[in-house]
């Protein structure tokens, strides 16, 4: 009686729940399930939430299109050699906050919250004129440097405050037993910072796998330089009324983060948090 | 900005860092004076220091630079631009169209930061108030809708939105609103930035939410045996015990939210 009357009680917040999956999840169930439908399907009057016949036809046309494979090489090498290079910056500037007393140190961190805000829209004048007159343009380590420094400033306050929740305790512990401050830092603070690492480097992922403006504007005359975001939004002119094709294109390109989101899905949301929540 | 946090931030984490701060220590000597003195901090700065001069404050002067020159296209490819002034300001700033889109991008935020910290709010005390596994399945789509890229986001609104094949347009007039059979959101404009708001809420929920979510978690339940026990009523529970505590969170959570939602709304319109 009395479990029954918990469990009809507990009906609106279980309904609450229900409509928020709903809500999170249509979008990308949409752009999945229009992927694979065959044309005539997609443009019907009634849309089937599932698809009846399946087909792998836009999926061809996606990565049959020009340059899809050295795209998504670019891509992958530019999001990954900006987020480890951030990943270790970052980590020898906040070790150095959250640890050590030194002069500046309020100061650094304030141009830290500064950097964070930093107007990247309206310095991408600035960077083009720089990187032509260094001869950078329309090269992939421009493209890194700049997502570097956009992913840094969030990694260290995430990472500070990671840092910050690990008790000293543990490293002076094994700095009294004749660790040096390398060798305890190493084998103490940094397996605890394992979350804090994989959830920052998640956020910075995410910002310079996405990001189209640099992208589109710091790379011209090579094509074969161009990134993932850049060949979306091209796609999606070339095939504009083609709805499957740019769903699959879509698709390919979100999968990656769907992915790696979901497997570390634990890490993203107790991980992150935990930092966030120290910062 | 950091200073306010770290006070405010306190009653969140006296537990943890209580004897850490304490500076009673028997043995004063060693491992404190080599954490105030010498190089290491400087060094392990210096990284950030250089890349934030080279990459930030260095293009950020170039655009004062510019911005006080007679800069066109002409000046972008061969150099030599002519230098006048406060003129590209006061032509800017006496511009009425200027200061419309000054007014619209901050209603915008303001429509949007609302709504996202509101909704937010209220997903993060949904999910700490479910059992175990609707927990999981809840923090699962949120993370999905958080990792899903901001191009293919758009696509997938679009497509959602579309005038003649959208599903959108055939729920509403399979819901009996048959004024929007074909209704073309894109071609209005209040339609247009209600499909815009309800990208963007849909897109900066999850983060928000789940980070609320985990400030939630760190309120001791002692708190609201001892308010409920009092008699408080839920709302009541919220106003005096839990937003008190996630405050400092819930602020950081607003200020990244007024700031990525202003940088968005500038890309997006």
């Amino acid at each position: 009686m009395s479990t029954a009357r918990l469990r009809l009680r507990r009906v609106p917040l279980h309904a609450a729940a229900v409509v928020t999956i709903v809500l999170c999840l249509f979008p990308v169930y949409w752009m999945i399930t229009t992927a694979f439908k065959p044309n005539r399907d997609i443009q019907s009057a009634s849309p089937q939430l599932l698809p009846h016949t399946w087909t792998l036809d836009h999926f061809r046309t996606a990565v049959d299109a020009d340059g899809f494979a050295l795209f998504w090489r670019n891509s992958i090498l530019v999001t990954l050699s900006a987020v480890l290079l951030a990943l270790i910056v970052a980590l020898g500037a906040s070790f150095a906050v959250a640890r050590m007393r030194w002069r500046g140190r309020r100061q650094f961190m304030l141009m830290v919250f500064v950097a964070q805000m930093a107007p990247w829209e309206a310095l991408i004048i600035p960077v083009y004129i720089i990187s032509r007159d260094t001869g950078m343009l329309d090269r992939l380590p421009t493209l890194t440097l700049v997502y570097f420094m956009m992913t840094l400033p969030f990694t260290i306050v995430v990472l500070r405050g990671f840092i910050a929740a690990i008790p000293q305790e543990l490293e002076e512990a094994a700095q009294v037993d004749g660790c040096t401050r390398m060798r305890a830092f190493r084998h103490i603070t940094f397996p605890l910072l394992a979350p804090g690492l994989m959830a920052t480097s998640l956020f910075g992922y995410v910002t310079a796998w996405n990001e189209f403006a640099y992208a589109n504007f710091l790379i011209i005359k090579h094509q074969d330089s161009r990134t993932l975001p850049v060949w979306l939004s091209s796609f999606q002119n070339v095939f504009g009324t083609d709805w499957g094709a740019t769903m699959a294109a879509s698709t390919l390109f979100a999968l990656p983060a769907l992915v790696v989101f979901l497997l570390l899905q634990r890490h993203v949301t107790s991980g992150f948090a935990a930092g966030a929540v120290k910062g | 900005m950091s200073v306010t946090r770290e006070h405010s931030a306190a009653p969140a984490r006296v537990r943890l860092r209580r004897p850490t701060q304490r500076p009673v220590r028997p043995q004063p000597s060693g491992v404190r004076q080599r954490r105030g003195a010498g190089a290491w901090p400087y060094l392990l700065a210096a990284p950030t220091v250089l890349g934030m001069l080279y990459l930030l404050v260095y293009p950020l002067a170039r655009a004062i630079l510019i911005s006080l020159q007679d800069f066109q296209l002409r000046q972008l490819i061969l150099g030599h631009a002519k230098f006048v002034g406060l003129r590209n300001y006061r032509t800017l700033l006496t511009d009425e169209r200027f200061w419309q889109v000054v007014r619209r991008t901050f209603l915008f935020m303001a429509v949007n930061v609302v709504l996202i910290m509101l909704i937010a709010t209220l997903v993060a005390l949904l999910v700490e108030r479910l059992g175990s596994r609707w927990r999981l399945a809840l923090l699962s789509a949120l993370v999905l809708a958080w990792a899903m890229p901001v191009i293919a986001a758009t696509t997938v609104f679009q497509w959602l939105f579309h005038s003649e094949f959208g599903i959108v347009n055939w729920a509403l007039t399979r819901l009996g609103f048959s004024s929007f059979e074909r209704y073309p959101w894109f071609a209005h404009g209040p339609a247009a930035f209600t499909i815009l708001v309800l990208l963007i809420v849909w897109q900066s929920v999850p983060f928000a939410a789940i980070t609320l979510y985990s400030a939630l978690t760190t309120v001791p339940s002692e708190l609201y045996e001892s308010a409920r026990i009092d008699g408080a009523s839920a709302g009541r529970i919220f106003r005096a015990v839990t937003f008190p505590m996630i405050r400092p969170i819930f602020m950081l959570v607003f200020s990244l939210e007024v700031i990525w939602t202003l940088r968005r709304s500038c890309r997006s319109g």
